[in-house]
């Protein structure tokens, strides 16, 4: 472990991940009184965002709170470990929880929708993955968190049951169990090289195997991880999994499933190979392009896309590349860039999500061709969607600026100019593909038919997200020390890689 | 005072086998009880003689007080006493179940008559017997007559259904008696090269003739015939038929046990007994390649099944190719990880087949289809098959995830082109099992029953196939979650055996 970092033994990341999991068996056990059930909702919610709260101070001070290591195979302990990164992941993820559930209750209710208590007690069991994925100390709890997360979301999916959902479920499974095997291959083998050796900031692999090992090693980590951060080419699932209600498309496909993938490339890449190994191994620049080309790849996608919520999957998913970009670069200000992008797209990203969802529910229209006259309607929604897609294209004074910035500099300190010329292309195809959305709704003249007045607990939730982001930006710290955490992060890392450490103090917008 | 249990623990099942059919034709009433109590007390012995084993060395009996190598000695150290404690321990959960297909459509034990359902208490009584006979035995005849006693119970039981399981248990006596000839012929040349049938007295007789052509036609001979009952591909032909076609607890029991006391019987002989000698090596070898083989094409064909039991039983091809890989890796490590499989498997799919012979009898089609809707007809047996399933993908925190993990080691540690084949074949074999088992669960939680189906009986389950299936599900999360203890267990028997062996060399 790092010299500047003490560990506390406390059982408190148990509590942050066992309350998602607590609740979600509660909430199944009520399902015949539907109040009792929310409450459990939202007091798993609250509870576990209180939890992550008070995790951040002794992580900001070095003093990670350390759970016990319970014996469970050779080699391989079941730990959580509340680390800075894995605070921010998990802070994240418990306040929008807390913002998609109340959106949840009224969005199940103004669409009849059935199979509720199945509904709830599986996203509670979701974020429950998400937590442990956040506060996994060591590949094997990784990997544990990491399935559950697979299967939990599963239900969520395919909620509507049919034919053509129940298709999409299956891709979605085909995909990520696929990556889940391999990862479970590839932790056994870090155990086996490695045993009882948890996730250590710079990395732990170097010099424990061959070089053309650890390229396998590192091959099957990254498909594990990769399926879920959508990286080309293993992205299909996730515009397929659109097919689920909009609050899941929300927290689940733009925060906890898709960031785990991410938070996974992070861990890969700083947490067990290392910045330095990766540019020993030269694994550092394919992954880099990989994610440069998805990047593009699913912006231009995007640009053709019809479907509302399928853009925006396209283009969560070439958002997610910049963190695995930023992961790939490896410097300090690379990965504090690429660890803020977690929280600077998520809080953006779900009130784009939540506005389609409102969208849905007010005028029944989910394509961008039917937008139409939409704009007077429903104003609240569309300044979400302009603010958020003007975050997407990383405008100063919103949070994408922060997370992009910082990945430049890191590109340019290790030389790499293209980083740059990427990241501004990238923010021009955002542009071009959000600004139309707004255009056809607030410009373009016509009947959208009926619209309902969607009810309030439906409008509030998006308007907070792009509020909450727009804090961001300006004081990228925002309240829960997100900016801090995500530069701590990166320091731990280059720790380890020593000569790039002086890059780092003061650096930051 | 282990010494005389470890002797009970043959004894009793074998004297059970015919006192069951007594006591239902004296007494006219159902030998339910007298047998589930019969086999806890089995189960109890060998549990004890586990401790015994574990705490102070192997457990030995010299039946009649002879000792080996000219008599017949039963020894249960940390590797045996576990199968048997296994085999015991399974047979419980059975023993109360309905003894005759069909009952547990109606749920009436009353549709067989007393003195029949004694009879197939009795046979399952003497399949233990011979089952615990098999993991016990030191001596190589022995071994043989243990082996025909448990097949001939087998084929009663897998019988008793009638119809189509007649066809099915003959094809199965058919396989079942060419393997044992085989490995008696094997026996038979043995004796003939070393004048001796004691499994120890063999290891060490056998190096001063390792040149003889007869001892590779031997080691040849033993693998061929345990491998059939072991049902290493491609010598499984009979399995599918034998465990789709059983009534459901017999099917539930067979299956969980019945081919991985061979594999076992296999580990013993080739890993310890020939292991010094170069055929005994090749036929290791040999074992290594078609579980790999094994692995694959049983994973390949349950997915193509849309029988639930075919599935299962395919699957089950699968899981003994896993095991007889593991076994040929032929290191502590590997051994442990199959051992570990054995017990992981035999319990997730005990309740499997438990399950899904009941619901095939229930709705009288094990078409995957008639599982639909479970998940609300049936939310507890739901449940328990879900994790049972999930142990089969290998899937945390079950039993089946902790061998998984433990045959991944053991492939990592053999390294090289076999490790990389058998981590390989394990990757492979797990996703097929991900592929057949999620589609049915997808049907059971998340499908309708189909509109035009008559309604199924209910209950769906008796309770006495509820409360097993329900209790095994329960033991495939704890061998999950406290997998550590089993796993260190294994591997200390398993490094004792190893270290026993070398000392007997010097």
């Amino acid at each position: 472990m790092n010299a500047a970092v003490q560990d506390v033994v406390s059982l408190r990341p148990f509590l942050a991940v066992g309350i998602g999991f607590a609740a979600a068996v509660l909430i199944l056990l009520s399902s015949r009184r539907p109040k009792l059930r929310e409450t459990w909702t939202f007091l798993a919610a609250v509870g576990q965002l209180v939890v992550a709260v008070s995790m951040i101070p002794a992580a900001l001070l070095g003093e990670e709170l350390v759970t016990p290591a319970l014996g469970f195979l050779p080699g391989a302990p079941i730990q959580f470990r509340a680390d800075p990164l894995g605070v921010l992941f998990l802070t994240l993820s418990s306040l929008l929880w807390v913002v998609t559930s109340l959106y949840s209750v009224s969005y199940l209710e103004a669409l009849a929708m059935r199979h509720r208590t199945g509904y709830f007690a599986a996203f509670a069991a979701s974020v429950a993955s998400a937590a442990g994925i956040a506060l996994a100390a060591n590949p094997l709890t990784f990997l544990i968190c990491f399935e559950a997360l697979t299967l939990a979301t599963w239900p969520l999916v395919i909620h509507k049951r049919t034919e053509k959902v129940l298709g999409s479920g299956r891709t979605y499974l085909a995909y990520t169990l696929f990556a889940g095997q391999l990862l479970f291959a590839a932790v056994v083998w870090t155990a086996w090289l490695a045993p009882g050796v948890g996730f250590t900031p710079g990395g732990f692999l170097a010099g424990l195997a061959g070089d053309g090992a650890l390229r396998g090693l590192f091959a099957l980590f990254l498909v594990g991880v990769g399926v879920k951060a959508a990286v080309l080419p293993l992205h299909a699932w996730l515009p397929a999994a659109m097919v689920a209600p909009s609050p899941v498309s929300a927290l689940l496909h733009a925060v906890a499933v898709v960031k785990a993938g991410a938070f996974g490339v992070l861990r890969l890449t700083g947490w067990v190979f290392g910045p330095d190994l990766m540019r020993e191994l030269d694994l550092d620049w394919p992954l880099a392009l990989l994610a440069g080309a998805t990047i593009l790849f699913a912006s231009l996608r995007a640009l053709g896309e019809d479907h509302l919520k399928r853009r925006l999957a396209y283009s969560t998913v070439s958002q997610l590349s910049y963190i695995v970009l930023g992961a790939a670069i490896g410097t300090p200000l690379a990965l504090a860039g690429a660890a803020f992008h977690i929280v600077a797209h998520g809080f953006t990203k779900i009130s784009l999500f939540l506005s389609a969802g409102v969208i849905q529910v007010a005028a029944g229209k989910e394509r961008i061709s039917e937008l139409r006259g939409l704009g007077r309607r429903l104003p609240f929604v569309f300044v979400c969607i302009g603010l958020g897609g003007l975050g997407m294209a990383g405008v100063p004074l919103l949070p994408g600026f922060v997370s992009k910035w910082n990945l430049a500099l890191g590109g340019l300190a290790v030389g790499e100019v293209w980083v740059v010329v990427l990241l501004v292309a990238s923010g021009l195809l955002n542009l071009a593909y959000y600004f139309p959305i707004v255009r056809t709704a607030v410009f373009e003249p016509g009947h959208p038919g009926a619209v309902a007045r969607p009810p309030n607990l439906l409008q509030q939730p998006p308007l907070f997200a792009i509020l909450f982001a727009v804090a961001l930006g300006v004081w990228p710290n925002a309240g829960l020390m997100f900016w801090n955490l995500a530069q701590l992060a990166a320091m731990y890392v280059g720790a380890g890689a020593a000569e790039l450490t002086a890059a780092l103090p003061g650096a930051g917008p | 005072m282990a010494e005389p249990l470890a002797g009970l623990l043959v004894a009793l099942p074998l004297a059970g086998a015919a006192v069951l059919p007594l006591l239902a034709a004296l007494t006219g009433r159902s030998t339910r009880w007298p047998a589930l109590v019969l086999h806890l007390a089995v189960a109890a012995a060998a549990a004890l003689v586990l401790a015994a084993a574990t705490g102070g060395g192997p457990v030995v009996h010299r039946m009649g007080g002879w000792p080996g190598p000219w008599g017949i000695e039963l020894r249960l150290d940390g590797l045996s006493s576990l199968i048997v404690l296994l085999v015991a321990g399974m047979s419980c959960f059975v023993a109360a179940a309905p003894a005759a297909p069909g009952a547990a459509v109606s749920g009436l034990a009353g549709r067989t008559s007393p003195i029949r359902e004694g009879l197939l208490r009795g046979a399952l009584s003497l399949l233990v017997a011979g089952l615990v006979g098999i993991a016990a035995t030191r001596d190589v005849f022995n071994l043989f007559v243990f082996l025909e006693i448990s097949s001939l119970a087998a084929y009663t039981l897998v019988a008793s259904a009638g119809g189509r399981a007649a066809v099915a248990a003959f094809r199965y006596l058919i396989a079942g008696t060419a393997a044992g000839s085989l490995y008696l012929l094997g026996v038979g040349f043995l004796y003939g090269l070393t004048g001796t049938l004691n499994m120890d007295d063999l290891a060490a007789r056998l190096p001063a003739v390792e040149a003889e052509a007869a001892l590779a036609v031997a080691a040849a001979l033993i693998a061929a015939g345990l491998s059939i009952k072991a049902a290493l591909f491609p010598l499984h032909g009979w399995l599918p038929d034998a465990y789709v076609f059983s009534p459901a607890p017999a099917a539930g029991f067979i299956a969980a046990v019945m081919a991985k006391v061979s594999a076992y019987a296999l580990l013993r002989l080739l890993g310890e007994t020939l292991s010094e000698i170069p055929a005994g090596a090749r036929a290791l070898e040999a074992m290594l390649w078609l579980g790999v083989l094994g692995v694959v094409a049983g994973g390949a064909m349950a997915v193509a099944q849309r029988d639930a039991p075919r599935m299962l039983a395919w699957s089950s091809v699968s899981a003994m190719g896993t095991i007889l890989l593991a076994v040929g890796m032929d290191s502590p490590l590997a051994w442990t990880a199959a051992l570990f499989h054995v017990v992981a498997h035999a319990v997730s799919k005990g309740c499997l087949f438990l399950g899904a012979g009941a619901l095939a009898e229930a709705h009288g089609s094990g078409h995957r289809d008639t599982w639909r809707g479970l998940g609300v007809e049936a939310p507890w047996t739901a449940i328990a098959l879900t994790v049972a399933a999930f142990s089969m993908i290998g899937l945390p925190p079950t039993a089946g995830f902790a061998s998984k993990y433990l045959l991944l080691s053991a492939s990592l540690a053999e390294g090289g082109v076999t490790g990389a084949v058998a981590f390989a074949a394990l990757v492979l074999s797990s996703l097929l099992a991900a592929v057949y088992f999620l589609r049915v669960l997808e049907g059971v939680w998340f499908r309708p029953r189909p509109r035009f189906e008559e309604p199924p009986p209910r209950p769906l389950l008796p309770r006495s196939l509820a409360a097993p299936v329900a209790a095994l599900a329960a033991l495939v999360l704890a061998l999950g979650i406290f997998a550590a203890p089993l796993e260190e267990r294994i591997l200390s028997g398993a490094a004792e055996a190893v270290a026993a062996a070398e000392a007997r060399e010097r």
